[in-house]
């Protein structure tokens, strides 16, 4: 018997599991949303107050920065290392210039809405252009760079949520669709997770069954909007500065943990189908599968033994 | 000679005698009939009157406390639900599954990945 936690964060409906029912778990259960508020106050840039929008605020300057915000700079650190590039936080000033200036309902059923954007271009910075000190925890960006932590921020804290459920029992907290899972569950069995169909909502095209491990998608099926009569959607494309042209859907990716398959999936995204599957076969740890516009699926080689 | 005139006699003091106590009550009739008017009067002078000005008086504006509960704004209030891992929800939508991809180990899957 498992206890099931529902609760909104991060713009995001946000779900968490964990395979025992004793008050104790209950109890470490009912703290999460607490845990997602917390750092919800520190990485999110639709918060005026929170610390990242303080730290953009302060660009140019050396800030010493909070433990959460430390992390998740870290984590978005390893994910632009990781995926050469393609997946950077520095694309805030981009993703704005793209039409993303402010927080989607996700209430709205097609998830689209149409603005009138401004038509504009923002160069985006690498992260190497950021310096930081671990010795003092800070970090300092420059003048004209800003972050963006929203991509990498959820896998993190889906990450964080799971990791300290796990003493109380087997736990899986999915954060919008990241989904961190800490092991079997308690009688031996793995997990189901389905692959949510981008062309048909609240259906899946697949069902995975996964033990310890982290799955996410990135798509361009959601938070999405017309600009100039044309769909747009909220991954940039680092090399141009502008909403990756692509054609994938959506990629799925399964990892070691949430936020290499977060990268992961993005840059599969990014990269388009088939370079984006040969680099997620290029990476023995990784698995995935590409959905395609034309609704065409593309398997990586070790799908198969999550299917 | 003129005749004596006639003492009054007995039926003339009683018309006196009458018409003093048909006065005093006629006289006393008016008298408490009045002072029933004046009393009915003011009653119906104090319904009418408009209601007196309540006295001045300084109200202290206190913050009102803040209930020791979590407010969480923009969505459903957490809630803790047990399900069995080996049923799913009745509240889940029905699932299509690739053919030849199944679930195993019973029960639909617990959630989706999706973009977000």
């Amino acid at each position: 018997m498992f206890q099931r936690l529902e609760f909104r964060a991060m713009g995001c409906a946000m779900l968490a599991f964990i395979d025992d029912d004793s008050p104790a778990a209950l109890d470490a259960l009912h703290q999460v949303p607490d845990w997602f508020e917390e750092w919800e106050q520190a990485l999110s840039r639709f918060r005026e107050g929170s610390e990242l929008n303080r730290l953009n605020r302060l660009a140019g300057l050396s800030v010493h920065v909070s433990e959460i915000l430390w992390a998740a700079f870290q984590t978005a650190l390893t994910a632009e290392q990781a995926t050469g590039g393609l997946v950077t936080p520095t694309v805030l000033d981009a993703v704005v210039m793209a039409g993303y200036d402010r927080p989607f309902e996700l209430s709205a059923r097609d998830q689209i809405q149409l603005r009138t954007i401004p038509k504009g271009w923002a160069e985006v910075s690498p992260l190497s252009a950021v310096t930081w000190d671990e010795s003092s925890r800070s970090i300092r960006l420059p003048p004209d760079v800003r972050l963006d932590l929203g991509g990498s921020a959820k896998g993190w804290a889906a990450h964080q949520a799971a990791e300290r459920l796990a003493p109380y029992g087997s736990a899986l907290v999915d954060a919008g669709g990241d989904i961190a899972i800490t092991g079997l569950r308690a009688d031996g069995e793995r997990w189901l997770i389905g692959i949510s169909d981008p062309f048909d909502q609240g259906a899946d095209m697949d069902v995975l069954r996964l033990g310890r491990c982290g799955v996410a998608t990135s798509g361009k099926d959601r938070r999405r909007w017309l600009r100039d009569g044309v769909l747009s959607h909220h991954i940039i494309d680092p090399r141009t500065g502008f909403p990756a042209e692509t054609d994938v859907m959506t990629a799925t990716v399964i990892a070691p943990t949430v936020m290499v398959a977060e990268a992961a999936a993005k840059a599969a995204l990014i990269l388009g189908a088939k370079a984006g599957l040969d680099w997620i076969e290029s990476d023995p740890s990784l698995s995935g599968v590409l959905i395609l516009d034309d609704g065409s699926s593309l398997y990586s080689r070790g799908m198969e033994k999550y299917l | 000679m003129r005749n004596k005139p006639n003492p009054k006699n007995w039926t003339d003091v009683q018309l006196v005698i009458a018409a003093i106590a048909f006065t005093l009550t006629l006289g006393f009739w008016n008298f408490f009939s009045a002072l029933a008017k004046k009393d009915i009067a003011a009653q119906v002078a104090q319904a009418t009157l408009p209601p007196s000005p309540a006295p001045a008086s300084v109200v202290v504006l206190t913050p009102t406390p803040l209930p020791k509960i979590k407010i969480l704004l923009g969505g459903v209030a957490p809630q803790i639900n047990q399900a069995s891992a080996a049923q799913p929800s009745a509240a889940q939508p029905a699932k299509k599954r690739k053919p030849g991809g199944g679930g195993g180990g019973g029960g639909g899957p617990v959630t989706s990945t999706k973009s977000s």
